[in-house]
């Protein structure tokens, strides 16, 4: 192919676009006109934080805009919108599984709580079982405070009557 | 203003690489006198590739000061890594893309006066001598004919037409500007030569 040869004469031609021009004096003010626009820009910017909203994100501005050219598009949007809060509530309103009692897991195994991280330079201590406080204290048998308290724990068991009116 | 004969430019022909490298780095300080330089070294440039594009004056006016405020705002994500006239360049033609993309419907045509050296060019003389008597009218009717010819390419094929032939860069210049590789931009140049040499073919018997 010798693209030189064959479009000679559609070169010649195109020439002719070199000689359209803009009207005498075009150019002595268009730098002035687009740094005009420039200052009036920041100048809105400064006065005007929606114009600076929109100058630092334009594509929130087209966003927006595209909602004012085609009603169709802000229609889906908000219908969409709508069922994402709608689904939002009920998912918030539905209850949870079954729900765990609290004291349950700590009963069960009563080391969990000292044998799960321990501080940092502490070492862990395992707390006593349940049973010490329950079974000890309601039919006055020392075994239970002599434990907590050690062997040499002077406790007596105390009977008190409530007078009679 | 008169417009030279085409001359393949390349980078390394751009004007004062320093002086330019300065001026962007003062004009990302805000500096507007430098911006106002920048503007003075490319506006013609700038404004003939997108009338030439939309061939109307109004539009190309209107969408020229609308690159170069984009480039504005947008000159502190300008790395440096292709010149800042390729760089002008690619806004001015994406702008330019985008906009004709939404005119399709409305293809109005506002010409710009031919200079006093069309007269005188003897390619166009001897190209319009046999259409007709009157050079002024014949002149006027091949611009029209042009132009509308060139509409009917699709805007990717128009712009390497405007410029490659028109504003005579070079296919490696292009390739940056429309970020294409060469391949691309000769195979559509080709294509819309063979398109518009097939419209205009009454205008082109020598």
């Amino acid at each position: 192919m010798n693209e030189n040869d064959d479009f000679e004469a559609l070169k010649r031609l195109l020439a002719l676009k070199r000689h359209e021009v803009p009207p005498p004096g075009y150019f002595d003010k268009f730098s002035s006109r687009v740094i005009s626009r420039i200052r009036l820009r920041e100048h809105r910017a400064e006065n005007d934080p929606a114009a600076e909203l929109f100058n630092r994100a334009p594509w929130l501005l087209r966003f927006l805009q595209l909602f004012e050219a085609k009603p169709a598009v802000a229609g889906t949007f908000a219908a969409v919108l709508c069922m994402v809060v709608a689904f939002g509530v009920v998912y918030a309103e539905r209850p949870d599984s079954t729900p765990q009692p609290i004291f349950q897991a700590a009963d069960s195994s009563p080391h969990l709580l000292a044998a799960s991280e321990p501080a940092a330079g502490i070492a862990p201590v395992a707390m006593p079982a349940p049973d010490l406080f329950a079974t000890g204290m309601s039919n006055g048998s020392p075994s239970g405070l002599e434990q907590l308290f050690g062997q040499g724990a002077n406790a007596q068991p105390v009977n008190y009557t409530v007078p009679a009116h | 203003m008169t417009m030279a004969e085409p001359v393949e430019r390349t980078e390394s022909e751009s004007p004062a690489p320093e002086a330019e490298s300065t001026l962007v780095a003062r004009a990302r300080r805000g500096d507007l006198a430098a911006y106002d330089e920048l503007i003075k070294r490319y506006q013609e440039r700038i404004y003939a590739t997108i009338y030439h594009m939309t061939a109307n004056h109004e539009d190309a006016n209107d969408l020229a000061q609308e690159s170069f405020l984009k480039a504005f705002q947008a000159l502190k994500s300008f790395k440096g890594g292709s010149s800042f006239y390729t760089w002008l360049y690619r806004i001015a033609v994406n702008k330019t893309i985008n906009f004709l993309k939404h005119r399709k419907t409305r293809t109005h045509l506002s010409l710009n006066d031919l200079d006093f050296n069309a007269e005188h060019d003897p390619d166009l003389v001897a190209l319009i001598s046999e259409k007709t008597p009157r050079r002024d009218a014949g002149l006027s009717e091949l611009q029209e004919k042009l132009n509308t010819a060139m509409l009917k390419l699709s805007e990717p094929h128009r712009l390497v037409v405007v410029l490659h032939d028109v504003q005579g860069l070079s296919h490696d210049e292009i390739a940056k500007v429309m970020n294409c590789n060469i391949g691309t931009v000769r195979s559509r140049l080709f294509y819309a030569r063979q398109q518009l040499q097939a419209l205009l073919a009454d205008y082109l018997k020598v």
